[in-house]
């Protein structure tokens, strides 16, 4: 079964925890998925999440849906994100999609959703792509 | 050379009936004795969990490195989350990220 690569941006978890969406359960629920995550998405999760959240957060990320990457972005990746004038660590974000060959970046950030399309990967918010695949 | 620095002896508890089985293992020989069948046991384990047991590595070193007191966003709207998310990556670029990507 192909699954589908995705990376989840920091306000996807955010909103699930703060009970904004529960979007976050139905994509979990989906069996053909995988989802990345790197260290600047998980501090940047850490650093907004109440106190009482991070345990119930660190046992979400034991799912074997997720996948971590601690492996340095290319150089050339980082140069062709930068290039395209987003915003500062977003270009990061958008060349880890493309170094773990994402097929969606799921995101609230709408710099990522109204301001270009890339060429490797698609970007979605959650409720969007829940609707896709259902 | 000391070999017994190497090795930790440790007690264990085990149901009866869980001894009464494993004897037959080493009876049949398929191992020599129960200290064997245990280590292969517990390597079979390590091994079938070797992923998990990396992400849990990966998770902890991630947690230490992270100083930061996570702020309380739950009376936010998505708009300021969203907001303060921006804020964090921001500062997490100056922090750390500039100096591995800049």
């Amino acid at each position: 079964m192909v699954k589908l690569r995705l990376v989840l941006d920091s306000n996807q978890y955010i909103f699930y925890f703060d009970n904004i969406s529960a979007d976050l359960l139905k994509l979990l629920d989906t069996k053909a998925i995988q989802v990345f995550l790197n260290d600047l998405i998980f501090q940047e999760i850490i650093r907004n999440l109440r106190r009482e959240s991070t345990r119930n957060f660190i046992n979400l990320l034991k799912n074997p849906k997720f996948k971590f990457i601690i492996d340095k972005i290319p150089e050339d990746l980082i140069e062709k994100y930068k290039k395209l004038n987003l915003k500062k660590g977003d270009f990061v974000i958008a060349a880890f999609c493309e170094y773990i060959k994402a097929d969606y970046l799921i995101t609230e950030n709408r710099h990522f959703l109204k301001s270009m399309k890339f060429d490797k990967f698609q970007v979605l918010n959650l409720k969007d792509f829940v609707k896709k695949i259902e | 050379m000391c070999i017994m620095s190497k090795v930790q002896r440790i007690n264990i508890t085990l149901p009866k009936k869980l001894v009464q089985k494993s004897k037959i293992l080493i009876d049949e020989g398929i191992y020599s004795n129960f200290s064997e069948l245990v280590r292969q046991g517990i390597k079979d384990e390590i091994e079938l969990n070797k992923s998990q047991i990396e992400k849990i590595r990966i998770l902890k070193k991630w947690f230490e490195e992270e100083k930061h007191q996570g702020l309380d966003t739950s009376k936010l709207s998505k708009e300021e989350v969203i907001k303060r998310l921006r804020k964090t990556r921001e500062q997490l670029w100056e922090e750390k990220y500039k100096f591995i990507y800049g």
